[in-house]
């Protein structure tokens, strides 16, 4: 088979293939989709309301600075969502390179928010360990779970930032290969 | 004012026209079926998402298929994280149905020609399947967003490699999307 010189040969077997070797065209499927949809936009809405709260009870409880980093970063959250969701609708008036910019920034953005989450965590760590020595005290069993879990948090935040690292790179250099100036 | 049952019929009938080409370029950025069944759902509820866009373009197939390239793409993002090694079923489905032996050869040569087609580059992957399609270089750059001479310039080396790893008959080694020799 020479594609050179069989062109339009070759464009029909394409086109011929799902009546032959390729599998079955599936049939649309919309309403279970929208509704997964539907159901994942709710339970980010109720977590994000639900850290909302949580800020507002630490400030009302006096924890001024917890409870405004708690609203900040649930804010941070939020817009990084609709960010992603906004670019999924826009996608559809943009072509390849434009959605690939888009794409880049929104990965770009969830590295850094992976990243500032991992600090965090650790922050928090650092925090808990200073108050402990300063207590002067060994570490009952509720603060060996809080330990646990906080370096629990660190390991998985840390994985977290490693697999969103590594997607912006790998996209990144997908984009640049098919952009204008990518290699031909 | 636009129903849920007019967009409905309006997408049936898009799929109708234009389905086939849309699961083609979905199998050619996907090998796992299963995985590529759900591409295709993508594909079809962003078509629903697009709506009346799609009789009010210019070009409706270059739209849609500007829509599903985007799709695919955006799949093979996600795949980089879970990258997928199953073997087409291709095979099954020809030794199943062919009872004549010039079925049997075609069956075979459209999957030689799947998988040498899933073998390019991704930047020649997609301006190629694209032509397979009949879309034009400025068609093509209007889906790719890039101008139709680098559409046709990526299209003369990809027609070179797909004509060799056809020649070839076999692919052995999934060609990495890597930059061609200079």
């Amino acid at each position: 088979m020479n594609l050179a010189d069989n062109d339009q040969a070759i464009a029909d077997l394409w086109r011929s293939m799902p009546e032959g070797a390729a599998p079955k065209r599936p049939s649309m499927e919309l309403r279970r989709r929208r509704r997964r949809q539907l159901g994942i936009m709710w339970v980010e809405v109720l977590v994000g309301l639900g850290g909302v709260a949580l800020a507002c009870a630490l400030m009302l409880q006096g924890s001024l600075g917890l409870g405004l980093a708690t609203l900040f970063y649930c804010l941070f959250v939020g817009l990084l969502g609709l960010r992603a969701r906004r670019g999924n609708i826009n996608a559809l008036d943009l072509n390849l390179a434009e959605q690939m910019q888009v794409t880049v920034a929104t990965l770009r953005a969830k590295r850094n928010y992976e990243t500032a989450s991992a600090l965090i965590w650790v922050a928090a760590l650092s925090y808990f360990l200073v108050l402990t020595m300063l207590r002067g005290e060994s570490l009952e069993l509720p603060g060996q779970f809080i330990l646990a879990g906080l370096i629990l948090a660190i390991a998985v935040q840390s994985w977290r930032t490693v697999r969103a690292r590594r997607r912006w790179s790998e996209f990144t250099r997908r984009a640049e290969l098919l952009s204008e100036d990518g290699a031909g | 004012m636009r129903t849920a049952r007019d967009t409905r019929e309006s997408l049936t009938s898009v799929l109708d026209e234009h389905g086939d080409m849309v699961w083609r370029i979905v199998l050619a950025h996907e090998h796992n079926p299963a995985v590529a069944e759900e591409l295709y759902q993508e594909v079809c509820l962003a078509l629903w998402r697009a709506g009346e866009k799609i009789q009010l373009a210019e070009n409706p197939g270059a739209y849609i298929a500007r829509i599903a390239t985007n799709q695919a793409f955006s799949h093979i993002r996600r795949e980089v994280a879970q990258p997928t090694t199953v073997q087409s079923p291709l095979a099954d489905a020809a030794s199943e149905d062919a009872l004549l032996e010039d079925t049997l050869g075609r069956y075979q040569q459209q999957r030689q020609l799947l998988d040498a087609v899933r073998q390019l580059p991704l930047n020649w992957r997609l301006p190629i399947t694209l032509t397979l399609e009949g879309f034009k270089p400025q068609e093509i750059a209007y889906v790719m967003g890039i101008s139709a001479n680098t559409v046709s310039l990526r299209l003369t080396r990809a027609r070179r490699t797909l004509s060799q790893l056809l020649s070839n008959e076999a692919a052995p080694h999934r060609m990495k999307d890597q930059e061609p020799s200079q």
